[in-house]
């Protein structure tokens, strides 16, 4: 078993097929990459864009092919993952939302309500409770 | 409604329960008996309140020759995330998993495939 197998095969046809231009789609993973690590830092589109030296239209839509959502959505994602772990370490409300790289804490708590369905104080108390009882 | 359950099919739920948790590190969560078989699910450590994972007995005969064709193509079952593919490989490697597929990138992803040793291939997938 291994190369020879269709799945595998199937998967270096796609890589082909779908990721023609390496070094494009190595700059796209690169801008990833770097939200990934800055985060929590006043970072906004034109800042990733940049780095990438692609158009911002052509760069939105070539990372949506990627990662399925928007650079603008995966920063948010990124943003409320750490959120989710600060907050469960006792990390005032505040002090998350700052952490994290959101401007306001009214943003901040709508935008966790949204993707959570709990506000950033409830999540606490309810994962704290489960995690208290295990 | 909510996603509370997805299923993996076994030939055997025990071995699957000590390959599951002493190999790839999910925790069992609920283990009830049933007429035939165990409602047996794992959870992740990292996510304990989130989506659990049935190891289903193959209680119907058709689902067989489903999934012996599914192995034979290499097709993973199902695929599980992990935050780093090549250390995940390693790692599995070092226990003495078998692997269909080595580390191999996609354009934005990279995965893996390893074999279960109860009738399927698992897919482990990292976004790089």
């Amino acid at each position: 078993m291994g190369s020879e197998l269709f799945y595998n095969q199937e998967v270096q046809r796609l890589d082909r097929k779908l990721y023609p231009r390496k070094e494009i789609i190595n700059r796209v993973i690169g801008s990833k990459q770097f939200m990934d690590q800055n985060f929590h830092t006043k970072l906004d589109l034109d800042s990733v864009v940049g780095k990438t030296f692609l158009s911002k239209f052509h760069y939105i839509r070539l990372f949506k092919s990627c990662y399925g959502i928007t650079p603008h959505q995966y920063l948010i994602s990124v943003r409320l993952k750490n959120a989710k772990e600060l907050l469960l370490k006792d990390v005032s409300v505040s002090d998350v939302c700052e952490g994290v790289g959101f401007e306001s804490p009214s943003s901040f708590a709508g935008l966790f309500k949204k993707f959570t369905g709990l506000s950033p104080s409830s999540f606490r108390s309810k994962y704290k409770k489960a995690i208290l009882e295990k | 409604m909510k996603i509370t359950v997805m299923s993996v099919m076994v030939d055997d739920q025990e071995k699957a329960l000590q390959f599951y948790t002493q190999v790839l590190g999910f925790e069992k969560k609920t283990d009830i008996p049933m007429e035939e078989g165990r409602w047996l699910t794992l959870v992740s450590p990292e996510q304990r309140d989130g989506v659990e994972l049935l190891l289903e007995p193959m209680g119907f005969a058709p689902a067989k020759p489903f999934q012996k064709a599914l192995k034979e193509a290499g097709i993973p079952w199902t695929s599980f995330g992990v935050d780093d593919v090549e250390k995940e490989y390693e790692r599995l490697n070092k226990l003495g998993v078998e692997f269909t597929m080595k580390p191999t990138q996609m354009g934005p992803v990279k995965l893996a495939v390893l074999n279960d040793t109860c009738g399927n291939l698992i897919q482990i997938a990292q976004f790089i």
